[in-house]
């Protein structure tokens, strides 16, 4: 698998908080790579070192086969684009002025593409309106342009769609697929909102308290995550004796609902319910979601510490 | 370099900056022409015939640093700070820009754009004192270009050391309220200079009670060294510039001037190289 970016060891120090322990990270070229973590996790301190705007207290990283170390670090840098935080733009200036000066910082002679991005974000009839009376979602969608401006190779996007309303969430979420899709540039990203970030990501790194816990691909995740069956009956604790007895695994919600995880036929579930006197009143399958996965691992690591 | 340089030219112009400063240039020269030509035309109301030579050019140009560095503050905080404040330098830094290069582009645009409006102020204001209708004996000579030399030179020790707070501090605000409380400090101290300067050496000193009159030695007199420091820091102090030229037909505001640009420049390379912004 070729990666596009790897980080080897990196470590990150503020004064004696230690921010960052020993991150490593392969990132495959093309993906979209999930960051998940708390807030002071470190996301965005390794967002931030990965585009130069801090440096790693030690160990290195590998953008596009370029070490850290190497004076080449800046060439190859132009060839990634980032959001961090919120988006900087001049608020001084019109869209179309904020993406000429980031064409002209990643020294490009031809403006030609910057209506195409300015489309591609839906920001092509802002004219001359300076983009401080912009609203949010705009600014926002300025931002991601500024990143993808020069057609960049990777793009480091820490909490894009912070603010969004629900229609500017499902509109980033569609300009990031597409850009993924059409251009194959590979997206790191992070987020809090968890079920939009699964609805992208082809990769995950979980993240808490400045070490990787795991990296998986979604595909594993999916393989992973706990199925469950569950269940609304008229009483989970008529019901619980005869699971414990078959050796089922459960976990109960509240007096009435309960969540099967052994994976077992209805009509047997049905048979074992009756036999106690309990009556199934409703069933739906109820897949674990990625936020309950990261549930996990924290609480694995809490129960490690 | 070339890249930082056009990337920090692009966004001077583009920010309107360079069409404010060639404005402000302008409008400085000519508020100052008119505030000491009604000045002048209040003291020497009878003066015949009228006339307006060198020695006004002298006055209005030496005048010059008074305001010059209040609006060097504002550009330095329009300009780098705004890039600060607003987290856009980021973007350069993550196109691979080095800090050095960011900051001495920076530097350069101010520097030129000071230079810009300085000289815009000052052929402002010889136009107006050649056109005016009154006898007009204003030329360019030596005195004059070595003045506008000077003014330049301090100009571009004021942007590098603007530069240099804004880099530093990375707070627009706070540095520019720092910048332009720099003038009355300036001022200040130029003022506390002259006037330790000015302490006689000998004073009359006349007894109370017995009405005794005699003549002491003022403690306070500044001798040696620490009199050729004070003198030559009265003279390079830009806000005495007039007073140094018309008296002794000397001013070492250059020397102050290079060195402070020389050393601001060196620091403000140092503290931006590892310097991480917001």
């Amino acid at each position: 698998m070729e990666y596009v970016l790897k980080t080897e060891s990196l470590c990150k120090d503020y004064g004696r908080a230690h921010i960052l322990k020993s991150v490593s990270l392969d990132i495959p070229k093309g993906s979209i790579y999930g960051l998940v973590g708390r807030n002071g996790a470190g996301k965005t301190t390794l967002m931030r070192i990965i585009t130069g705007l801090a440096q790693p207290t030690s160990g290195r990283y590998v953008l596009s086969g370029i070490g850290s170390d190497s004076r080449k670090i800046g060439t190859v840098r132009r060839r990634m684009g980032s959001l961090i935080e919120s988006p900087a733009v001049y608020k001084n200036m019109s869209a179309y002025d904020n993406l000429k000066i980031q064409f002209i910082n990643l020294g490009m002679t031809s403006f030609d593409g910057i209506d195409e991005l300015l489309s591609l974000v839906e920001l092509d009839t802002t004219g001359k309106k300076k983009a401080g009376k912009f609203s949010l979602g705009m600014r926002q969608r300025l931002g991601i342009a500024i990143a993808l401006c020069g057609n960049p190779d990777i793009l480091v996007l820490d909490e894009p769609i912070n603010g969004l309303d629900p229609q500017g969430i499902i509109q980033m979420r569609e300009i990031l697929l597409k850009i993924n899709r059409e251009k194959h540039t590979t997206i790191l990203i992070s987020s809090h909102i968890l079920d939009e970030l699964s609805r992208l990501a082809t990769h995950y790194a979980f993240l808490e308290r400045g070490q990787i816990l795991k990296q998986i691909s979604s595909e594993e995740l999916m393989k992973n995550v706990r199925k469950a069956s569950r269940l609304t009956v008229s009483s989970t604790a008529l019901l619980c004796p005869a699971l414990d007895i078959e050796g089922i695994e459960y976990k109960i919600v509240d007096d009435k609902v309960i969540d099967i995880f052994t994976d077992m036929s209805v009509s047997s579930l049905a048979a074992l319910a009756s036999s106690k006197g309990v009556e199934i009143e409703h069933m739906t399958e109820n897949n674990e979601s990625l936020e309950g996965y990261f549930m996990n691992l924290i609480g694995l690591k809490e129960d490690i510490t | 370099m070339r890249r930082a340089l056009k990337s920090s030219l692009s966004r001077f112009v583009k920010s309107r900056l360079l069409a404010e400063a060639v404005i402000a240039g302008i409008l400085m020269g000519a508020i100052t022409f008119l505030f000491l030509g009604v000045f002048e035309l209040a003291i020497n109301m009878f003066r015949r015939p009228r006339y307006m030579d060198n020695s006004y050019l002298t006055m209005c140009l030496t005048r010059l640093p008074l305001f010059f560095t209040v609006f060097q503050a504002v550009l330095s905080s329009q300009f780098t700070g705004r890039d600060i404040g607003m987290r856009t330098i980021n973007n350069r830094i993550s196109t691979g820009f080095s800090r050095s290069s960011i900051f001495l582009a920076d530097l350069l645009v101010m520097i030129i754009s000071s230079l810009l409006s300085e000289a815009l102020c000052a052929a402002t204001i010889f136009a107006l004192v050649k056109t005016v209708p009154v006898k007009s004996g204003a030329r360019l000579d030596p005195k004059i270009t070595g003045l506008l030399i000077m003014l330049g030179l301090i100009s571009i020790a004021f942007a590098s050391l603007f530069t240099l707070f804004q880099y530093f501090l990375s707070n627009r605000l706070l540095t520019l309220i720092i910048c332009v409380l720099m003038l009355p400090a300036l001022i200040f101290f130029t003022g506390n200079i002259d006037s330790a300067l000015e302490e006689p050496y000998k004073y009359e000193f006349t007894d109370d009670v017995t009405g005794i009159t005699e003549t002491r030695y003022n403690e306070l007199y500044l001798t040696g060294k620490k009199r050729e420091i004070y003198i030559y820091l009265s003279e390079a102090s830009p806000y005495n510039m007039y007073g140094a030229i018309s008296s002794r037909e000397i001013s070492r505001g250059d020397t102050v001037a290079l060195i402070t640009f020389a050393l601001s420049s060196g620091l403000g390379l140092l503290a931006i190289s590892k310097k991480e912004f917001p």
